[in-house]
């Protein structure tokens, strides 16, 4: 079951939460405005038809008229809700917000299956796992699991960022607009972390698709764990924002720790008899008394210690992150000779990193030379296919994919793609090899330069004519030499 | 302005051509370079031997072009005034009148080129470079398209001055035509054995639909990638060993704008590597400056042209390993 057919859904209620979040606070900005309750279903059903149509219909020959139309079909009936009064423009800028947001989220799942076509130029057992493989990255283009990424941080920091705003201005909240704003940002949170792992889910099930991998049933379901454990960071993010919509805000919970924390300390203090003689008013409430000779608070001092153990570990971690930082900039990969403290620091700083790249999916990884490479490291490419069979592979699913099959096979059958070689040029010498296809060939470049080089896409009946082509092509140059 | 379509461009081209080669026997690339030139709003230096049909291609296409025409017989004695006009004392008026010169024309035909000196050429620059002529303080605007059509003669050196750096920058393309083969030669000599047919060749356009189609034109379609070879071709230049000067950016905007014509010219509205490397060698060649050691060896710049086009990648498609 391919996830990608939920995961508009998933994008719409993201993009309608997140407007419809920002829509709340501008009512508690704008004076005299307020988020009428009809917009909420206005906004779902733009975000939701935005979505699943540019997932699976949106292409670049979609006539910018037919864009505008689908997006007015959405604006129209504000006219009519908001009784042409000022609101329409903020209104209309809402709902035009959650229908580009949902379309951006739509077209980057096209996108992904698009960019899935390269992985047919590989063998089957050629596929990896990595990051790289995983986050599709290296085809001219950024990774599209990034996006997820990228747009799940600055959403989130937006929220906060909003919820503080709000907070610090002092507005007088009803219940119900609390209720709102902390379900609409639960809901925000929630959305885009289901959104990132779905995505990450995608594209693991297109890989498992071309790597025709067996997968276990239990996987699902360790899946759907690691998904509730995201969404429990997620909510614990959310309330421990600094706002006191939820009952675990950090304005609740910080006073009792602190009292609690206070509780302990002053243990002794409390214990004391009522009639001793120590100035307990002289310090004032909270007031430390010094240890007694009579009575020695030995764990007072443990406590004491443990605590600047504590502060200084962390200094010193701190101290070492900040040295490792500045030795692995500095010195880049010279770091071979390294001895002493700075080794260490350089450790710490690399365990760090790669915590830190683990927890954020390598969102900040170093950059490669090979970003992308489905073949085991060291290995020749020409080896690698010279030991495995062309029939194994998955068939090529685009048009370019089918050219780069031809370059292989017609590499194996001595007719070499130099650097230097567009595809027209190595059309033409492959049309010398060949004898049914001479003529399909320049057909098929033809194609192929279009949808390489040119500003729309073929319709699918030109496509699949095209790619019929090819496969005969790839069909005549397999059997190559074979005759003779 | 209405855009045309890209199809209207390869009309124009292929109804060009028919004309021109009512008179030019053979020479269809040159013809189509020609008119990519023409399209790409850029000015053209045509370089042979004497005899070949320079002038002829030049008058032809300036016919069939249908525009305001005028040709400057180049000489040493030529003065920039000669070129650009001059202000003579009207009697009448009691006041100086500007009378225009050739240049003030739509397609401007400057015959042997070298022959004029340095200070006569440079007169020139201001109009291919800016499109605008300036006599005595006021600057005249030229009516576009314009185009200058230079010729030029390799071989003789006596009596003439080789065009300045700047001046060959501003020339689009460069175009050699060769001496015909064998059988066009022989249709030459058949189709000119009574009367010459350049003098029953007819306008088949006008200003207008060039200028419609120069615009049509730069809404080719250019893909980031063919960008990127274009710009690592022409750096390519600048870092060759055996280069002094290598090809300036406005070589590779001119690069990218005949490539964007050709490419309209074939029926495309999305240009391909195979049109930059087709408009390369007359694009590029005449811009660069080789070594002198390089030219007592015999190499010349179109080579070292070839010799890039054949060593930069094309990155057809940058996931395939290419072969050496």
């Amino acid at each position: 079951m391919m996830i990608k057919r939920f995961l508009p859904f998933g994008a719409a209620l993201a993009s309608f939460c997140l407007v419809s979040l920002t829509g709340q606070y501008a009512a508690l900005f704008v004076q005299g405005w307020s988020f009428s309750s009809w917009l909420y279903p206005l906004l779902f059903t733009a975000a939701l038809e935005s979505s699943y149509f540019a997932a699976y219909f949106l292409t670049p020959q979609v006539p910018l008229l037919g864009r505008v139309l689908e997006l007015s079909l959405f604006l129209s009936p504000l006219y009519f809700l908001s009784a042409g009064s000022k609101a329409l423009a903020v209104e209309s800028l809402l709902v035009g917000g959650a229908w580009l947001l949902a379309r951006g989220y739509g077209r980057q799942f096209a996108e992904m299956e698009i960019k899935s076509a390269y992985l047919s130029d590989y063998p089957p057992s050629a596929i990896n796992w990595e990051y790289e493989s995983l986050e599709s990255k290296g085809y001219g283009a950024g990774p599209a699991v990034e996006y997820f990424w990228r747009r799940f941080f600055a959403f989130g920091s937006g929220a906060v960022v909003l919820a503080i705003i709000a907070e610090r201005s002092n507005f007088v909240l009803d219940s119900l607009t609390r209720v709102r704003l902390g379900v609409l940002t639960t809901g925000s949170l929630f959305c885009l972390l289901v959104l990132q792992t779905g995505a990450y889910l995608f594209r693991l099930q297109i890989l498992w698709e071309y790597a025709q991998a067996k997968i276990q049933p239990g996987l699902s379901r360790i899946w759907l764990k690691s998904l509730s454990v995201f969404l429990v960071v997620a909510l614990l993010a959310v309330n421990a924002a600094p706002v006191n919509y939820s009952p675990f805000s950090l304005e609740k919970i910080g006073p009792r720790l602190a009292g609690f924390l206070q509780r302990i300390l002053e243990g002794p203090a409390l214990k004391r008899e009522a009639g001793s003689d120590f100035p307990a008013a002289a310090g004032g409430p909270g007031f430390l008394p010094p240890p007694s000779e009579a009575e020695p608070s030995w764990w007072i001092a443990v406590i004491l210690l443990i605590y600047l153990l504590s502060a200084g570990g962390i200094v010193l971690i701190f101290f070492l992150i900040l040295l490792g930082f500045l030795i692995v900039e500095f010195s880049k990969k010279e770091l071979g000779g390294l001895r002493g403290l700075p080794k260490l620091a350089v450790r710490v700083f690399k365990a760090l990193k790669r915590v830190w790249q683990k927890l954020t999916g390598a969102a900040w990884a170093e950059p490669e030379e090979n970003v992308f490479s489905p073949r085991p490291a060291g290995v020749k490419e020409e080896f690698l296919f010279s030991r495995l069979r062309f029939s194994s592979w998955p068939e090529p699913r685009n048009i370019r994919a089918q050219f780069r099959r031809m370059v292989r096979l017609g590499r194996k059958k001595g007719v070499s793609f130099r650097a230097d070689h567009t595809a027209g040029e190595y059309g033409f010498c492959l049309q010398k090899k060949l004898k049914e296809g001479k003529n399909n060939i320049a057909l098929f470049i033809a194609g192929y330069h279009r949808v390489r080089y040119g500003r729309d896409r073929l319709g699918p009946n030109e496509q699949s004519k095209i790619m019929a082509l090819g496969s005969d092509l790839i069909k005549e140059i397999k059997n190559l030499g074979k005759e003779e | 302005m209405i855009q045309l379509p890209i199809s209207s461009v390869q009309k124009f081209g292929q109804k060009m051509k028919e004309n021109i080669s009512r008179v030019i026997v053979g020479k269809e690339m040159e013809i189509k370079i020609l008119l990519a030139a023409l399209l790409s709003g850029g000015h053209v230096l045509l370089e042979d031997v004497p005899g070949v049909g320079k002038t002829i291609l030049a008058r032809s296409l300036a016919i069939s072009f249908g525009g305001t025409f005028s040709r400057i017989q180049c000489t040493p004695d030529l003065l920039p005034s000669d070129i650009t006009g001059v202000s003579v004392y009207d009697q009448k008026l009691n006041d100086f009148v500007f009378r225009p010169g050739p240049v003030l024309a739509q397609i401007v035909l400057a015959d042997e080129i070298n022959r004029a000196t340095p200070r006569t050429q440079s007169s020139l620059l201001e109009a291919m470079g800016e499109g605008q002529v300036t006599v005595d303080g006021v600057t005249y605007q030229l009516e576009q398209p314009f185009l200058v059509l230079a010729t030029q003669n390799p071989i003789e050196y006596e009596g003439t001055f080789p065009l300045p750096e700047a001046q060959l920058d501003r020339f689009l393309v460069r175009l050699d035509l060769g001496y015909p083969s064998l059988e066009e030669e022989d249709r030459l000599l058949h189709r000119l054995q009574k009367k010459h047919p350049i003098h029953e060749l007819t306008a088949c356009t006008d200003p207008t639909q060039v200028a419609e189609l120069q615009n049509a034109v730069t809404e080719v379609f250019v893909e980031d990638s063919v960008r990127d070879y274009i710009v690592r071709l022409v750096q390519s230049t600048r870092t060759h060993s055996q280069v002094r000067l290598g090809v300036s950016p406005r070589g590779s905007l001119f690069l990218l704008r005949a490539s964007q014509a050709w490419a309209a010219l074939s029926g495309r509205d999305f240009i391909l590597p195979d049109d930059v490397k087709k408009m390369a060698v007359p694009v590029l060649a005449h811009r660069l400056r080789l070594k002198t050691r390089t030219e007592l060896r015999g190499i010349s710049a179109a080579g070292i042209i070839e010799e890039l086009l054949a060593a930069v990648a094309v990155k057809a498609e940058p996931k395939i390993e290419t072969d050496l």
